[in-house]
């Protein structure tokens, strides 16, 4: 229980505040829950996102949505670099999807930003692995999937905000990570549609980063194994195709 | 309705309230006071259902959350709120079972035409629409029909009106599960707004597929479309393509029925239930 409470919001604090008003409850009980309800709020809202990256149990909206066009902006160093070496990463046959991905990655980037979203950082460390041949389509399994996981996260924490717009947006996004998903699996020859619901093994957003961190990403640093920076930048018009359903709705 | 206009929106609030007094050193017989002054107070606005699902909420295992949210989806704070999410389950384990339907004839046939190169990612399609249906059943859906009239152009010479036919469907699943979603979260519902977007997923991964095989770029859009905002809206447009639920339909065709898919239609698939 006291894990739970360390995830409260300020949306949970109004909704304590007016729960505690119907129950009428005694002053000194009223005053004891809020004073620690906004102690807890305030940690979560003070914490800097590069500390939120690294807490493994926060939920705040803020950090979501951070973290979020974080792994978008991520997703568009990665692909936008894979289009450019398509020969010598052994890509080439699906280019065209790997350009419209880069689109949609980059819309959801610009509607994630137009929401308040920051990046935690522009700079990531991707190792050299990841662009050999054989590699990009499992380096993408994996992160698609722990993309629709994030967004699986988004959605439940909107839901529970009372945000059923954002909760949405969050299902708009998450439906097009799980095709890029069914696609990356495709690539590889592996049936692309091998599950009945999108997986939600991971609950916790902190959880994504250092997923993502295990397979050797660094986040304003350096990660796991050989490799080098790769600096966030809106793509080249080479690097992307057009694409349809630009916006969330 | 705004977060505002009742004190008490969902069984989630009490939730809230019960972590709060977890985590907070009261006097003996405070939290157990309050907690009773909460739940009547649920009760008087939403009925036993919401106190249900309150509880099973509170319990937390993954299939009282079911439970608690099938009693939800029937009784929550606001009547007509709870009347949409009963329409908009009970039309969307229609839909699956629609997809069944369909799919398992258009497997049955596929041998011998262009289609059946695809067949194993059609047989898991199926298999995960199925498990769609049954855990839309276990969620206290019920199909408004399971009889449907089928126009012959979805299948079509060789079965070249298969893959046409998957965009348009999987097209209008996916935003089913999309209105799913928003009134899910209306009602404070955020376990079942999950379970939908974990569907609307792989209902977006069928369509990118549909496209592929139909040789088109697969992944075309940067968000999953919501251009029809009600249910009645998706039944409209599935009705406009011919399809008729329980009465014939606009376009020739036939009628088949549902029933659940034979081993040959399917294939093993991984997560098979919500989470």
């Amino acid at each position: 229980m006291s894990g739970q409470i360390a995830n409260i919001t300020p949306d949970d604090t109004r909704r304590l505040e007016r729960v505690l008003d119907d129950v009428g409850a005694d002053g000194m009980t009223r005053r004891v829950l809020l004073r620690r309800a906004a102690v807890t709020t305030a940690l979560a809202c003070a914490a800097a996102p590069g500390v939120a990256l690294a807490r493994a149990t926060s939920t705040s909206l803020t950090e979501i949505v951070d973290t979020a066009v974080t792994a978008e902006a991520l997703a568009v160093t990665y692909l936008t670099g894979l289009v450019r070496a398509a020969s010598a990463a052994g890509v080439g046959r699906f280019v065209e999807v790997l350009r419209a991905a880069n689109a949609a990655e980059y819309d959801h980037y610009r509607a994630l930003e137009r929401l308040g979203a920051k990046p935690v950082t522009t700079r990531f460390w991707v190792p050299d692995a990841f662009f050999e041949p054989g590699e990009p389509f499992k380096v993408l399994e994996t992160a698609e999937t722990l993309f629709v996981d994030a967004y699986l996260i988004a959605a439940t924490a909107f839901a529970a905000a009372g945000k059923a717009d954002l909760a949405r947006y969050a299902g708009e996004i998450g439906a097009v990570e799980a095709q890029h998903l069914a696609l990356a699996r495709l690539a590889q020859d592996k049936l692309p549609d091998d599950r009945a619901f999108q997986a939600y093994a991971i609950s916790d957003i902190g959880g994504i980063v250092a997923a993502l961190q295990r397979a050797g990403i660094g986040f304003g640093k350096r990660g796991q194994g050989r490799g080098r920076f790769h600096e966030f930048s809106p793509p080249p018009a080479a690097a992307l195709t057009a694409i349809t359903g630009r916006v969330p709705m | 309705m705004s977060d505002d206009s009742l004190a008490w929106r969902s069984g989630e609030d009490i939730q809230l309230l019960d972590n709060a007094l977890a985590d907070t050193p009261l006097a003996e017989g405070t939290r157990a006071a309050m907690l009773r002054r909460a739940s009547a107070t649920l009760l008087a606005a939403g009925g036993a259902g919401a106190l249900i699902a309150a509880c099973g909420s509170a319990s937390s295992g993954p299939s009282s959350s079911v439970i608690a949210s099938a009693t939800l989806a029937s009784r929550t704070t606001s009547p007509a709120r709870g009347t949409e999410i009963k329409r908009i389950i009970d039309t969307a384990v229609t839909a699956e079972a629609l997809a069944v339907t369909y799919l398992s004839a258009v497997i049955r046939a596929s041998s011998g035409t262009p289609v059946e190169r695809f067949a194993e990612v059609l047989r898991a399609a199926n298999a995960a629409e199925y498990d769609h249906y049954r855990a839309l059943l276990g969620l206290g859906a019920k199909p408004i029909a399971t009889r449907f009239w089928v126009p012959r152009a979805f299948f079509g010479s060789g079965l070249a009106g298969v893959f046409p036919t998957l965009q348009v469907a999987e097209t209008l699943f996916v935003n089913a599960y999309l209105i799913a979603i928003t009134a899910f979260a209306q009602a404070g519902r955020s376990d079942l707004v999950r379970y939908a977007s974990e569907i609307a997923g792989v209902e977006a991964q069928h369509l990118a597929l549909a496209r592929y095989a139909g040789g088109m770029l697969p992944n075309d859009i940067g968000f999953a479309g919501y251009s029809i905002g009600s249910i009645d809206g998706i039944v409209a447009a599935l009705e406009r393509a011919g399809v008729g639920f329980g009465a014939r339909g606009s376009a020739p065709g036939g009628f088949v029925r549902f029933a659940p898919p034979s081993r040959d239609v399917l294939v093993a698939v991984n997560h098979t239930t919500p989470r």
